[in-house]
């Protein structure tokens, strides 16, 4: 394989005519957001005609929406040079945890073959997992020779913790299995992406699900392949109670690779003291605002959350700066290998653009782990707080994609995005080899996910000197992508950069 | 420091009589008879041997520690006296006292439940297995509200006046405490005392918060500092010497060593016999329900559960505060302060005498926010033993203080009106435009003092503070940053026409930062 062609120069962006439109068929905080910046909603077309209409510059879709606008650009009208679509074409390759799992195998093994074995362990930041059915006897081996180790399934699709279990003992597994008829399973459905049918004994809300397997006109919506995994027993708690972190990465492009962290997060806790005794109580296991909420102690207006900075706060008075900033490092080079695991597979489509939602568990060792990446987070706010944070989030996504064409791209950070990778690691400051700042283990990414976002000012500065900054450079793209380049020569950049495709 | 005037012959009695009464001695005296009995002591020259073996194990820093805990708790009473010498000071605190015993009992009578009881055996059970998940337990609340907030123990304070003190025109109009003829420091003195602060020297609590801002990279040489405080502090840290970890808080400490600074000059690092104090403590919980427990899990779960900050702690808040209040060794505290504990009668089961007990068992009733002295603690420690102890000093120090009325300095009497004269000689024009809006300053302030800023501000900064406290062993630090909170926030009060702006001004402290307004506070002109 080779590597794709660079996309396009940024399309001139001047024939827009304003107010600019958008199209986003869910509701509340992307649309209260995008009316803030002047915005208008695109109306949407009725279901019977199968019309496009392409008055809109960005469109907030969900998959089946997706799947429906690209096949109306390939059949008879392609997508207009501005538009933006809210999804990659292939974003499984990182969002099922299938998918995951296999890239980054694979990825790990290219690391390896170019870098050395130290570079591709690197990438063990997920728990050991089996695919079912796929490694099934890899992982019935696997299972018999450590008869200690707690597992958990999850369905390969999940989300909103259905359909997951948690077990030891053999018995479990096989009656878990036997609910579960691999001979029908078909796991050639990619595009199925967050339904899949109940299961399990745990399983808590079936709702909301069957509502939306009755709007999706999918033929078929079941999702058989499962992933287990060793269950990690020694979760960093806090107060007694587990937690994960949840954190959000704006991919502008796969090919490059080019990808914003946002700084905001939080950390969602779980309801009870954590014990391994109770392996069948939700609430002390999963941490998900969605089993949580189902909870009969959640008190919405408090929320189960922590902000990220509230984290930060809490582990650097428990650990000091330097571990702290240690295990953040940790996870922004997960971010980095993840994204790059599935560069080459997903489509580098310039229309296209994603926002993840990563989900990261801490254990008792301060090391982070990847459970699974989001391409669908949920915008829907759970209290006050959340909703600004979510505001915040989808309002500086649009200003990095920036339609509006306010901004030089030569930014290194919009609002609460920090550019972390740009074709190549981006540094927070270029111009100094990491000891000086009082970094001894090399040079500061430019990320800081946990630090205080003060946005508002940030992007009044960044419009000023951008509009300055306009006037003084060459408008010649050319001339813009040199300024631009942010390539170091220094060597230990190497290790960052994904290895050639074989 | 009032141990001057005692005579020094006196305090070595007292200090000798008083510090095998302290936890910490049983192990010290252990560990000094097997000194005292090793090969290396010898009946030649014992005296010289001995104390060579007493350094050589580190002994005599756990029996310096021991007389400085000692002089830091027991023996800052009031001046020359051992409690309150002002007889209308007495009166208030008792008719105080008595209100919140009415209505403790009012609420007992309409609850139609005891002040306490045993539990029964299934009961224990229960209590045992939800030990550390007080959260879930289901007990209704509904009913019970806290005693009293800090505004019904304002609105008594603000009552005190003095028999002997005439007010003339002006005076009346300036302060609402001027009646209470307490002596308090001026700016010219706080200056003296926390000079380090304004020196200008680089403090860590300044270099962290660029750090969390994301901006470290804009200050060239952060790392000088960080490094120099870290190896000072390990260093301090491994000498154990509590004078000197109190000193060096003062110019701040690296956060992952301040829990154990804060142990060393606190004492309260755990020792076989804290553990054994704090299972003892347990299982007066597990066998006995008092129904100021409910009032502590109700105040828990309207402050610190309800807390963006603090609700994960939920837990060991209840573990912490079940416990301390059946804390019989705190009833030393009455001893040196104005504080008289509320006592019941207990029906007793074979006798035919009824016996009186105090009620709480630790005398102290908890008023609406009182789980803010702990909660900010929980950052520092997983366990619940080094918590308890690290709280239970602070407040055997400090806070008792700021929830009782006593003419003592460190009282919250005193430090009201070291507040309102500071506000009033330094902040003149701002104290004028707020009395010209008839507010009372001191309304605004008072839950804050009284909470140690705890709940107000968020928790790194609330621990910064009492870094301070610690460090300059001086609760007029909370006086002072509250006339640094107003001034920095001056600007937008004085434009404020209504009471209501006022309050609202002054509602989030969210982004007050403690250091800088400290300095500013502390670089007014003095005159």
């Amino acid at each position: 394989m080779s590597m794709p062609p660079p996309p396009p120069p940024m399309p001139p962006i001047s024939f827009i005519p304003p107010p600019l439109r958008f199209r986003c068929t869910f509701s509340g905080t992307i649309c209260d957001a995008m009316r803030r910046r002047g915005w208008q909603q695109s109306p949407e077309p009725s279901i019977l005609s199968r019309e496009v209409n392409s008055d809109w510059s960005l469109f907030f879709c969900d998959m089946t929406q997706f799947r429906d606008a690209m096949i109306n650009v390939t059949n008879y009208r392609p997508l207009l040079d501005y538009q933006r679509l809210g999804h990659f074409r292939n974003c499984q390759e990182i969002s099922r945890k299938n998918n995951l799992v296999k890239n980054l195998k694979r990825f790990r093994g290219r690391l390896e073959r170019a870098f050395g074995k130290a570079t591709g362990d690197k990438c063990l930041f997920m728990p050991e997992t089996f695919i079912l059915p796929s490694e099934h006897s890899k992982f019935l081996a696997e299972f018999r020779t450590n008869s200690d180790t707690l597992w958990i399934i999850k369905p390969a699709a999940g989300a909103q913790g259905r359909g997951i279990f948690i077990f030891k003992s053999p018995t479990d597994y096989l009656t878990w299995r036997t609910t579960f008829d691999y001979d029908n399973a078909s796991n050639d459905d990619p595009l199925t992406d967050n339904n899949n049918a109940p299961i399990t004994c745990v399983t808590t809300n079936d709702q909301p699900q069957q509502q939306s397997q009755n709007l999706s006109p999918r033929i078929d919506t079941r999702a058989d392949t499962y992933v287990v995994q060793k269950y990690i027993t020694d979760p960093y708690l806090i107060g007694g109670r587990k937690f994960d972190i949840r954190f959000y990465v704006l991919v502008t492009s796969f090919t490059p690779l080019r990808c914003y962290i946002y700084r905001e997060g939080f950390a969602r806790f779980s309801a009870g003291q954590f014990s391994l005794d109770a392996l069948q109580d939700v609430y002390i296991h999963l941490t998900n605002v969605a089993i949580q909420k189902t909870s009969e102690d959640y008190n919405p207006e408090k929320g189960s959350k922590w902000s990220l900075q509230s984290l930060r706060e809490y582990l650097s008075a428990r650990h000091g700066r330097e571990k702290v900033q240690g295990l953040f490092n940790t996870i922004d080079m997960i971010v980095i290998r993840t994204l790059q695991s599935a560069v080459g597979l997903v489509s580098g489509d310039p229309h296209c653009f994603e926002v993840y939602g990563f989900d990261v568990l801490i254990d008792r060792m301060l090391k982070p782990w990847l459970l699974e990446v989001n391409a669908s987070p949920a915008f829907t706010p759970s209290n006050e707080e959340d909703y600004v944070l979510k505001l915040g989030l989808i309002d500086d996504t649009a200003t990095v994609l920036d339609l509006e064409g306010r901004l030089t791209t030569l930014e290194i950070r919009i609002g609460g995005y920090d550019l972390l990778y740009d074709d190549g690691p981006v540094y927070a400051n270029p111009n100094d080899s990491g000891h000086a700042i009082g970094w001894d283990n090399g040079r500061k990414l430019n990320s800081f996910l946990g630090c205080k976002n003060d946005r508002v000012p940030q992007l009044r500065d960044l419009h000023r000197s951008a509009s300055i900054l306009k006037s003084l450079i060459p408008s010649e793209p050319q001339e813009i992508l040199k300024l631009r380049n942010r390539k170091s020569n220094n060597k230990d950049d190497r290790f960052l950069m994904p290895p050639a495709l074989p | 420091m009032e141990g001057h005037e005692v005579n020094i012959h006196q305090l070595a009695t007292r200090v000798s009589m008083e510090i095998p009464l302290m936890l910490q001695y049983k192990s010290f005296s252990n560990d000094l008879q097997k000194a005292a009995t090793s090969e290396e002591v010898r009946l030649v020259d014992f005296e010289h041997s001995l104390l060579h073996k007493i350094k050589g194990e580190s002994l005599d820093v756990k029996l310096r520690n021991m007389v400085y805990y000692w002089l830091k708790e027991r023996c800052s009473g009031f001046k020359s006296f051992t409690s309150e010498p002002l007889d209308y000071m007495k009166r208030f605190q008792e008719s105080w006292e008595a209100r919140i015993w009415k209505s403790i009992i009012s609420m007992a009578t309409n609850m139609g439940a005891p002040l306490a009881k045993g539990r029964l055996n299934s009961e224990q059970e229960n209590v045992e297995e939800n030990w550390s998940e007080f959260s879930q337990w289901d007990i209704d609340l509904s009913r019970f509200k806290p005693v009293y907030s800090p505004k019904d123990f304002l609105d008594c304070i603000l009552h005190i006046s003095s028999p002997n003190y005439n007010l003339n025109g002006s005076e009346k109009l300036w302060s609402s405490l001027a009646s209470v003829p307490i002596k308090v420091k001026s700016l010219r003195e706080l200056k003296c005392l926390f000079g380090d602060l304004t020196t200008g020297e680089t403090h860590y609590g300044l270099m962290r918060q660029l750090e969390l801002d994301g901006e470290s990279y804009a200050v060239s040489s952060p790392k000088l500092v960080h490094f120099q405080r870290a190896k000072v502090g390990e260093i301090v840290d491994s000498k154990g010497l509590a004078p000197v970890a109190q000193e060096f808080l003062k110019k701040g400490c690296p956060t992952a060593l301040r829990g154990t600074i804060y142990q060393h000059i606190l004492g309260s690092h755990i020792a076989k016999e804290h553990l054994q104090y704090y299972h003892e403590l347990r299982q007066a919980v597990i066998k006995s329900d008092l129904l100021i427990d409910r009032l502590t899990l109700k105040d828990v779960q309207l402050t610190a559960a309800n807390d963006d900050q603090y609700f994960v702690f939920e837990d060991s808040l209840y573990q912490v505060l079940l416990c301390f209040n059946r804390d019989v060794g705190l009833l030393d505290l009455f001893e040196r302060s104005n504080k008289k504990p509320l006592t019941a009668t207990c029906k007793a089961n074979n006798k035919n005498q009824d016996a009186i007990v105090v009620y709480p068992p630790n005398g102290i009733v908890p008023f609406h926010g009182f789980s803010m002295y702990v909660a900010p603690l929980c950052y520092l420690y997983d366990e619940p033993e080094p918590l308890y102890f690290t709280f239970r000093a602070l407040y055997s120090r400090y806070f008792f203080r700021l929830h009782e009325i006593s003419s003592h300095e460190n009282g919250i009497v005193g430090l009201c009106i070291l507040f309102e004269k500071l506000l009033h000689r330094h902040e003149t024009q701002l104290w004028f435009h707020l009395r010209s809006l008839r507010v009372l300053p001191l309304r605004v302030v008072f839950k804050w003092l009284m909470k140690g800023f705890s709940g107000y501000l968020p928790a790194e900064q609330v621990l910064q503070l009492w870094d301070l406290l610690l460090a300059y062993d001086s609760i007029h630090i909370f006086a002072l940053f509250a006339v640094g909170v107003l001034s920095i926030r001056k600007e937008n009060l004085m434009k404020a026409q209504q009471p209501q702006i006022v309050d609202a001004v002054l509602a989030d402290l969210s982004s007050i930062k403690v250091l800088p307004v400290l300095q500013l506070a502390l670089s007014k002109e003095a005159f």
